[in-house]
């Protein structure tokens, strides 16, 4: 990598500069002796808004998975504020910090400003300046230091999963997805999903048929379990929950092994086990069961195997007094929860989010989802909602059929396993292992980072070192992007027309993120760079798919040069066919044919439409907007097609209980002298991808590990210590926050720090990695990432 | 001319400090964890695990009081810090000599040194940037995702946050100092 | 006309540097001091304000308190040259020409800390000229400081021709006494501050502000004339020292026990942290107040020694309680909650000054003996000198 600015002689720049806000400077003045394009860069770190000329620009933000809208404020090409959009029925007129410090993840002097290959060893960080052109040769001829595609997939008689490919959450992952899974085909694909909520929306969807939306304005009883909204926020849950939270309408109990600031506006707060949430939920439904406080018409009409799940809970004698012992929650705390929740008009079991904490999840949210539907809250006002989507025409991919591409394998201790996203640690471990019937040689990563996200660290590092060829799209040098062999640097978010979206449930309505700015330096937007890659891959992948594609070979006999290229292009291996308009005009033409052109325009302006807009869309007061009149809001949408499944008989052909069931082996239980670590989140952050944030990191400067003060006393820890968290997959250090928040046996850290690339100086080395610690296990039902069952030792260094 | 005040309902506050950070990006507020011209203030709850005080625990977000009697303009020497027509507190930088008097005097910590121009900074109400173009949110208003807080003219009768301070129980920060504060926080 | 027309300057001017044995050493040490000084300001220069540890929650740091002690001292010592003319008291007559000049020499050393204390010096001379506050303290004592040097100056150049008189040596005692009020009052105006709010800080900066200038007169007159011809103003300097040290011993006595009666909130918890203070109880009360009462008392009543050295302790107990009152309303923090998850609950606020404020703060000792120095040799000072 080239010199450049570094963030201190930025920020020393900007010293110099600072005292008069808003003009700006262009970085060929910030970047000494380099030849650059002309872009306009703020000169300060925070610019002051002015009072003159400006645009608003309406964006989805991309700091997180929610897309909440908002407005780009730009002020003579540098984007100086970002405000919320009061059109957007989701994110409701806000965004929340790090939304709002999305501007220095665009304006990051750490950026990834041009193509980089690399010229050291994996993990060196030593990288050479190239053109983009440079960079799609690299891939697909490889330089000195590592193969191309093409003499990969030479090698393995185009077998095309022998590429792997991974993909964190986000507006251009489709895009991605139809490159290397459709287009060039392979189907071994991880993304986020295997270490984040897959057990949740599996569990939810086979149960009541939908994850849903929980109505939060309209419930009187919550209970929130290992969900922290006030935290992670997630729009517009964390809205309409802390607005009625206090005694002032909704009564909220929360399940969480911490305090959190979502227990902070509790009514009641429950120490839980981790882990045994499950047993909670048996027992609540052991009271409803035992006591008939459920729907009864609800269920009668709804349930698929009611009457034997009720016999299944009541003779397996799920009380209180049996979950007492296993979830730390008091037997008669448990009676009075399931009472007051049958009792309540509009009661909500939350859902929950997030990643998987223990092996039995799968059947925890099973449980939850059956809860629910108990109290037949389910597709009414106040009540988990199914709500409604608008429909966007589907775009078609022509995707190309390749006779030697071999199936997914990460199949290993999985009952259901994804087929198209797979699961992370299987599909590493197998690799790793040499149990993939066939080698995977490349990966082809975008904007994710294993490293500090999929558990037990070094067997990531150890997986990407054994590829032939490692490719990364993104936009700051990530911890992961520092194996890659090519680096490709990706316009942010706000510097990119993205796909249009339609979001659904209560109050549907179709949004747009609009470029604020163009891509500054040499980036480029994915689609671009999808496009581009594409064709440059096209037709030397076609030859080595004509040498050992007997089919291909059997289509093509006797066909002339014009002949073979008709066929090329008709069965879509032009790969670069996806991408033959921009992602301006694609949006534009799929929302004129769905809506009408007016709608488009009012999309362009606001960022958001639904049908009736117009007339629907009231401010109430200076912070709250009516999008939907309440009469024309989704609340009640499945009706009798509205189906409950208690005993879930399919799924004991696949090894997995049909009606949730609790295990001893699942107790909760740490040998003496260590700790269970249990991870999370903060408001302030959204895991590796924000932890190089400036405007961030005032609000909160590393991670610590917080244990129990009492014990931290015993041991002579104090705030501020730094103290060393083993695992058996792995170590860190990091400091200590003695706190009573948290109970004796157990400890918590942030998600998101200990970043290891050094081209990120803020996030470099700056507190604790999980991942590097976590024990990469699984859960059976999807082999999804367990995150809560790792027991660590402590010692101070 | 205007009396502006601020309504915070706190108690939907979760401590996210959203409104910290568009304060900071809106006004080009110098960054670093101490030069902060709004905060949210929260506490370790009471008692020992599991049995800690869920009343205790409470997120309490200010800033400049914007006082009608402000310790801090009394104390100012050179008068650099000033009321404008509309009540707010400013401090005009081309005045200030530094003396951190102001400091000292605030009850309410909301005043810090801004290092780029080595004067005293803090809340403006957005009255340099939002409120001169027009505007009638400040940015801490307009960004919170729980809605805690509501800007307006306390002289009006019909604003939002007349009829809100009409209508809610309310109270004030360190009010038996006489500063009359101008944030009211609904109970 | 000639300079000498308007300051009473020696006719032979001669800086002599045969220092004794003492002499040498108070050199020696005065050189250091200005080495240390000149060491801070290059530091200052080289990084502004972050050179010193003060912060947002302790904005006032030991160059407060330096320069506190400094006026003080500066205001005390005028207030009793100058009462020594307006009141006729011929007993400290002898000392009065020397300690006008020296007293005048003292606020200058204040200033010499002030400049890097304060952000913006030239802004402030502008500003309180053009937009002067009459509700802040500091304003006054920009108006007070002027008015008590030009009266000063004057009294001692007329004191010089021979004329003592009422007039200006009135004027210079009252703005004297009124800047050293003002200086209390900006602790003692800090309304939110429970401690420091009251009359407390106004009444300890005069008693403690004159007893500095019998400090200053006591070891001077040691060095500069014989004890015989000064032995009445010897015994009026103790008798005012011991009035002034008990006065404020009661005065701490009381406060203190209104600040623990009820355990007072905002109050105790300072009280608590003095205590626990050794700086506190060895030199503020130790040496700064009851080895002077002592030796005031019990010392021998015609020998100066034993007095001139206590008063060496009692400035340097003043100099600690200064450090002590400007701490003293800083260490209760203002915010009392978390403003971040990972910190500490607010609790005392602590402070230690960084070697560049130590060094500009201490090294304007070595600059006030420097110019004590010069103005010894260029100055007429001497009883001989005059009329």
């Amino acid at each position: 990598m080239q010199v450049e600015i570094s963030r201190r002689k930025f920020l020393q720049g900007s010293v110099a500069l600072s005292i008069v806000g808003g003009t700006a400077v262009s970085t060929t003045s910030l970047l000494s002796g380099e030849q650059e394009e002309h872009h306009t860069l703020p000169e300060n770190i925070t610019t002051k808004t002015g009072t003159g000329k400006a645009e608003n620009i309406p964006f989805l933000c991309g700091i997180c998975v929610n897309k909440c809208a908002g407005f780009a404020r730009v002020e003579n090409g540098v984007i100086t504020k970002l405000n919320p959009n009061p059109y957007f029925p989701k994110s409701r007129n806000m965004l929340c910090p790090r939304g709002n410090a999305g501007i220095q993840t665009t304006y990051d002097p750490d950026r990834l400003k041009y193509p980089l290959i690399r010229i050291g060893e994996r993990g060196d960080g030593k990288y050479k300046r190239v053109s983009w052109d440079e960079a799609y040769e690299a891939i697909l001829n490889g330089t000195d230091k590592f193969k191309g595609i093409k003499h990969i997939l030479d090698e393995e008689k185009d077998n095309r999963a022998t590429i792997g490919y991974c993909n964190g959450e986000g507006l251009s992952k489709e895009g991605f997805e139809v490159l290397v899974g459709e287009k060039i085909g392979s189907p071994n694909y991880v993304d986020e999903i295997s270490i984040c909520l897959e057990t949740t929306l599996g569990a939810y969807v086979n149960t009541i048929g939908t994850y849903g939306e929980a109505d939060l304005n309209n419930a009187d009883y919550l209970i929130i379990a290992g969900a922290n909204r006030a935290e992670a926020i997630i729009t517009p849950d964390t809205m309409d929950m802390f607005k009625r939270t206090q005694r002032r309408g909704l009564k909220t109990i929360v399940l969480d092994p911490r305090f959190t600031n979502t227990a902070a506006k509790a009514d009641r707060w429950y120490a839980v086990n981790p882990g045994t949430d499950l047993a909670f939920v048996l027992a609540l439904t052991y009271v409803v069961m035992n006591e008939a406080l459920y729907d009864k018409d609800f269920v009668t009409k709804h349930g698929v195997g009611f009457e034997e799940y009720k016999n299944h809970i009541l003779s397996h004698k799920y009380t209180p007094e049996w979950a007492e012992k296993i979830t730390n929650i008091p037997a008669k705390e448990i009676y009075k929860t399931a009472r007051e929740f049958m009792a309540a008009e509009h009661p909500i079991y939350y859902q929950g989010r997030r990643s998987v904490f223990s092996k039995n999840d799968f059947q925890l949210r099973r449980a939850m989802a059956i809860f629910q539907a108990l109290s037949g809250n389910l597709d009414k006002k106040g009540g988990i909602i199914y709500g409604q989507k608008l429909a966007l025409p589907k775009e078609e991919v022509n995707s190309p059929m390749y006779a030697q591409v071999k199936d997914r394998f990460d199949k290993d201790g999985i009952a259901i396993p994804a087929q198209k996203t797979g699961s992370w640690i299987v599909f590493r471990n197998m690799v790793l292992e040499g149990k993939a019937p066939y080698p995977i040689r490349a990966m082809f990563m975008r904007k994710h980072n294993p490293l500090a996200g999929v558990p037990n660290t070094a067997k990531t590092v150890e997986f990407l070192k054994k590829m032939d060829l490692n490719v990364m799209i993104d936009i700051l040098p990530s911890d992961t992007a520092m194996y890659a062999d090519v680096i490709l640097p990706e316009a942010s978010y706000l510097e990119r027309t993205s796909p249009v979206a339609s979001y659904g449930f209560l109050e549907p309505a179709i949004v747009q993120r609009r470029a604020a700015i163009k891509p500054l330096f040499e980036t480029k937007v994915p689609e671009q760079i999808y496009k581009e890659l594409a064709e440059k891959l096209s037709k030397p992948l076609w030859e080595i798919t004509k040498k050992y594609d007997e089919d291909v070979q059997d289509d093509l006999k006797g066909k002339s040069k014009e002949e073979e290229e008709k066929y090329y292009k008709a069965n879509g291996f032009d790969l670069a066919d996806a991408w033959e308009k921009p992602v301006e005009e694609a949006n534009k033409e799929r929302v004129a044919k769905a809506f009408g052109e007016k709608a488009w325009k009012t999309l362009e302006e606001k960022g958001v439409f639904y049908p009736e807009m117009e007339k629907y869309h009231k401010q109430l007061n200076p912070n709250e907007f009516q999008y939907y009149p309440d009469n024309k809001k989704y609340y009640t949408t499945r009706k009798d097609a509205l189906k409950v499944v208690f005993n879930f008989k399919n799924l004991t052909k696949k090894g997995v209980d049909a009606m949730p069931t609790w295990y001893d082996k699942w107790n909760f239980s740490v040998p003496d002298g260590q700790f269970r670590l249990v991870t999370g989140r903060h408001a302030q952050f959204t895991q590796s991808g924000t932890t190089n944030n400036m405007m961030l990191r005032d609000l909160i400067p590393t991670n610590y590990i917080w244990i129990n003060s009492r014990v931290a006393s015993q041991r002579g820890i104090k705030f501020g210590d730094v103290v060393e968290v083993k695992s058996s997959v792995g170590k860190i250090t990091i400091k200590a926050y003695p706190t009573e928040k948290i109970a004796p046996n157990q400890i918590f850290m942030l998600h998101g720090f200990g970043g290891s690339s050094e081209k990120m100086e803020m996030a470099y080395g700056n507190g604790g990695n999980d991942a590097a610690i976590i024990e990469d296990k699984i859960e059976p039902v999807y082999g999804a990432a367990v995150m809560h069952e790792t027991n660590v030792e402590i010692r101070k260094v | 001319m205007a009396r502006y005040g601020m309504a915070l309902d706190y108690k939907n506050c979760i401590n996210c400090r959203a409104c910290e950070v568009a304060c900071k990006e809106e006004n080009g507020v110098e960054l670093g964890a101490e030069k902060h011209r709004i905060w949210v203030g929260s506490n370790n709850p009471d008692g020992e695990w599991p049995n800690l005080s869920l009343s205790s625990a409470v997120f309490l977000p200010s800033q400049c009081q914007h006082c009608e009697e402000a310790p801090c303009q009394e104390v100012c020497p050179t008068n650099a810090t000033y009321y404008n027509d509309d009540g707010i507190v400013l401090v005009d930088s081309d005045k200030c000599i530094l003396c951190t008097y102001c400091m000292n005097a605030c009850p309410y910590d909301a005043r810090y040194v801004d290092e780029r121009t080595m004067t005293v900074d803090k809340c403006t109400f957005c009255s340099d940037t939002r409120l001169a173009r027009g505007e009638t949110t400040t940015a801490c208003q307009a960004t919170c995702p729980t809605k805690v807080r509501t800007f307006g003219d306390l002289d009006d009768p019909n604003s939002e946050i007349s009829q809100l301070l009409e209508n809610r129980e309310h109270f004030s920060l360190k009010a038996h100092l006489g500063t009359k504060p101008k944030l009211f926080y609904l109970r | 006309m000639m300079m000498k027309d308007f300051i009473p300057l020696k006719e032979n001017i001669h800086i002599n540097l045969n220092f004794s044995m003492v002499g040498k050493i108070v050199a020696a040490a005065s050189v250091i001091l200005i080495g240390f000084y000149l060491f801070g300001v290059v530091n200052f220069l080289e990084h502004g304000h972050h050179a010193y540890n003060t912060t947002r929650e302790h904005p006032w740091g030991f160059l407060v308190s330096a320069y506190e002690f400094f006026v003080a001292l500066s205001m005390g010592t005028i207030a009793i040259a100058t009462s020594a003319i307006f009141f006729d008291i011929k007993a400290l007559k002898p000392l009065v020409k020397r300690m006008l000049v020296f007293g005048l020499l003292a606020l200058i050393a204040g200033f010499a800390v002030f400049l890097f204390e304060i952000g913006h010096p030239i802004t402030m001379v502008i500003y309180t000229a053009l937009s002067g506050h009459p509700t802040s303290a500091l304003f006054w004592l920009g108006v007070f400081y002027p008015l008590t040097m030009l009266f000063t100056a004057i009294t001692y150049v007329l004191y010089v021709k021979g004329k003592e008189s009422k007039v200006y040596s009135m004027l210079a005692l009252i703005f004297a006494n009124s800047s050293i009020l003002t200086a209390g009052s900006i602790f003692g105006l800090l309304n939110d501050n429970a401690f420091a709010s009251g009359v407390f800080y106004q009444i300890e900066f005069i008693a403690s502000g004159i007893l500095g200038g019998i400090f200053l007169f006591s070891i001077i007159a040691k060095f500069f004339i014989t004890t015989k011809e000064f032995e009445k103003g010897v015994l009026l300097l103790k008798g005012a020292s011991i009035a002034l040290i008990s006065l404020l011993l009661i005065m701490y006595l009381v406060k203190f026990l209104q600040a623990v009666y009820g355990d007072v909130p905002g109050k105790v918890e300072i009280v608590e942290h003095i205590f626990a203070s050794p700086r506190f109880w060895l030199f503020e009360i130790l040496l700064g107040l009851v080895f002077p009462l002592f030796v005031a008392i019990w010392g021998s009543k015609e020998k100066i020694g034993m007095f001139c050295l206590a008063s060496v302790f009692g400035l340097i107990g003043l100099m600690s309680a200064r450090i002590n009152v400007v701490e003293a309303v800083q260490i209760v923090p203002k915010q009392l909650m978390k403003v971040t998850e990972y910190q500490l609950p607010p609790s005392i606020i602590s402070y230690t000054p960084s070697m560049t404020e130590w060094a500009i703060g201490l090294g304007a000792i070595g600059i006030f003996i420097f110019l004590l120095f010069i103005a010894e040799s260029v100055l007429k000072l001497d009883k001989k000198d005059a009329h």
